[in-house]
């Protein structure tokens, strides 16, 4: 399928018609910059400027997973209200990557929810588990089951299979 | 549903960050997993909703613009797509051609529903080049969600039939005023006694007759010596004149003129190899005789002529003028003129046409059908059966080379298809053409010697028959 990067993602670039910075990418550099900054000084600013940069000619999530790489370099053996304040800040950059303008409610919930829960199962594996590879492991597992369950729903949803998994073999 | 490449990367780059952080002992990188990790199940989420959506909420039909075509034909196919709701994601619908049709490539077959689009119809050319019953039965959805991770493919049910048939004659009528006639050829007794092997009649034996043609049991059984005599066999010449002229050429793809005469040709060619019966044959068009063989009676023979036969195609050129008065021999116009009074108007403007035999006779002679005639029986040494098929277009010219073949040749049987009921004249309320043709027709079967018969499609005939009659009562 030809189509651009436009009419795949509508998102709030798209709907400007220019790669201007957003109100949702102008929130998440701002907040990103004062997170890495209070913990890392300079390199803060120039994690913020250089996430900066990408959100003026990148669509998609590619400012996102930017600004996480920032924040995993600069907030290595910090304690977690900087590692927190840093997910909340690359927030807005992933809303702005994925919503439509006006933002639909509905999606941008999800979206939050999706987060918050990802975040919390992160923090609960990572306080609960004794080695770091127990909550790696687990929470890999954990997404891609959510993540067949998914793809088991909509196989079965378009009749491409039938519930019982037994019956299609 | 599947991922495509940039889901590969993005879920990548979550697996990157859970070992990073199981590496580096620190919970920010798999923070960073966990963000991108519910980036990636959301989409996901979104692209199963949108796929059901579409799955539900689309429906796809698909129309041939002839519900018949014959082989080599070309048909408009049209596939509309209509969606019941829009959707936030474009997808492309395709139409999925059996394999047994030429379709166009996959871009003209498609048709995009950009998001918020809830119909779109898209129109391509194919062509059959086979017969059979071709059922566009599916159509093909791909969708791609709005964040391009997942792509599905559904297929949707169509129900699309073209009958294609084989560009050959179906339902061939050989008859006469619409009877059909069972068998145009068979045996062909002489008639007369002799050696032979066909057994003919028993008689009384009268002196003269030898010891060997008493049939020894009629004989105990009468108590008086009995003859029995048998048929001779006889041996025909079959020439044919086939006329492949442009005119010949009316009617729909593979059902034309000369496909049903060239059916019938070859039925008197079978029938003259299955006798044994040596044959000729000339293919003759508007301006002259383009193939003649023969006569010949070896097995290649037959086989030539059928090769031939079936390779002959109407050449495109001028169709023959046609001849739409009946024929007039010269003689009749002369007793004609005589009859006209004598000075006025009308007579003197009347009388230099009918008096003109000269004309007459030269704006025949000319002719290939005639000449080709005239060839025929004049090559013909022995009791011959001369064959012409050909239409009514040019009903003088005909008229003539069959009055010729009938002085000439032992027996002569015209095949003539009619033009009324080819191409547009097939049509309800043409029948007065079929019944013009079908006075030409007995016109030329009163003739010594001649038989003449149609022939055409069954169906144009039952029809032509019935609007007839009912004309007549």
């Amino acid at each position: 399928m030809e189509t651009t990067q436009n009419q795949r993602i509508p998102t709030i670039r798209a709907v400007l018609e220019s790669n201007e910075l957003t109100p949702a990418d102008a929130v998440g550099v701002f907040l990103l910059t004062a997170a890495l900054t209070t913990t890392s000084g300079l390199w803060g600013v120039v994690a913020g400027l250089s996430v900066l940069g990408v959100a003026l000619v990148a669509t998609g999530p590619a400012t996102f997973v930017l600004a996480q790489l920032w924040a995993v370099s600069l907030l290595s053996g910090e304690t977690a209200f900087p590692v927190a304040a840093a997910q909340v800040a690359t927030l807005p950059l992933l809303v702005s990557a994925t919503c439509s303008w006006p933002p639909d409610r509905t999606r941008l919930g999800r979206l939050t929810a999706a987060y918050v829960v990802a975040g919390g199962g992160v923090w609960l594996l990572w306080t609960g588990l004794r080695w770091p590879w127990q909550s790696a492991f687990v929470f890999v597992t954990l997404a891609a089951f959510v993540s067949y369950a998914l793809h088991r729903y909509e196989l079965v949803a378009v009749g491409a299979v039938t519930p019982d998994p037994e019956a299609d073999r | 549903m599947l991922p495509t490449r940039r889901w590969a990367a993005l879920a990548g780059t979550a697996c990157f960050f859970a070992v990073f952080a199981v590496v580096l002992g620190e919970s920010a990188p798999l923070f960073a997993a966990g963000g991108l990790t519910a980036w990636l199940v959301v989409t996901q989420f979104d692209a199963v909703r949108t796929i059901t959506t579409a799955d539900s909420s689309l429906s796809a039909s698909v129309s041939v613009d002839s519900a018949t075509a014959f082989v080599g034909d070309r048909a408009a196919v049209t596939m509309t797509a209509t969606l019941s709701e829009p959707l936030d994601a474009p997808l492309d619908v395709e139409l999925v051609a059996p394999p047994s049709v030429d379709a166009p490539d996959r871009g003209r077959r498609t048709v995009t529903l950009e998001p918020g689009d809830t119909t779109g119809s898209t129109t391509c050319s194919v062509t059959f080049p086979i017969a059979g019953r071709i059922t566009f039965e599916t159509v093909q959805v791909r969708i791609e969600d709005r964040a391009g991770c997942f792509t599905e493919t559904l297929t949707l049910d169509a129900d699309a039939r073209c009958l294609v048939e084989p560009p050959s004659p179906e339902g061939v009528h050989v008859g006469q005023g619409g009877e059909l006639v069972g068998a145009t050829f068979g045996d062909h007794p002489s008639d007369r006694t002799g050696p032979g092997l066909v057994p003919h009649e028993t008689r009384q034996y009268v002196p003269g007759d030898t010891l060997s043609q008493i049939d020894w049991r009629t004989t105990a059984r009468m108590n008086q010596p009995y003859i029995r005599e048998f048929e001779t066999e006889s041996d025909y010449l079959l020439s044919l004149v086939v006329d492949c002229g442009a005119h010949m050429n009316r009617g729909p793809t593979g059902r034309t003129m000369l496909s049903y005469g060239r059916e019938v040709a070859l039925g008197c060619v079978n029938a003259a190899e299955s006798h044994g019966d040596p044959i000729s044959a000339q293919i003759v068009d508007e301006t002259a005789t383009v193939w003649e063989f023969g006569p010949s009676s070896s097995s290649n023979a037959y086989q030539t002529i059928r090769r031939e036969l079936l390779a002959t195609e109407p050449k495109s050129g001028t169709h023959r003028a046609v001849e739409s008065s009946r024929p007039v021999a010269p003689t009749d116009a002369r007793k004609r003129s005589q009859a006209l009074d004598g000075d006025s108007a009308f007579s003197t403007t009347l009388r230099p046409f009918l008096f003109d035999g000269t004309s007459y006779v030269s704006r025949v002679s000319d002719r290939p059908l005639f000449d080709a005639v005239k060839t025929s029986c004049a090559t013909a040494d022995r009791e011959d059966h001369l064959v012409v098929v050909t239409d009514d277009s040019a009903k003088v010219e005909t008229y003539e080379a069959v009055v010729v073949a009938a002085e000439r040749s032992s027996q002569t049987t015209v095949f003539l298809t009619p033009n009324a009921l080819f191409g547009d004249a097939t049509a309800p309320g043409e029948s007065g053409g079929f019944a013009e043709f079908e006075e030409f027709r007995k016109r030329l079967d009163r003739l010594p010697n001649v038989t003449a018969y149609e022939v055409a499609p069954r169906t144009a005939i039952e029809l032509a028959t019935a609007e007839t009659a009912a004309t007549v009562e």
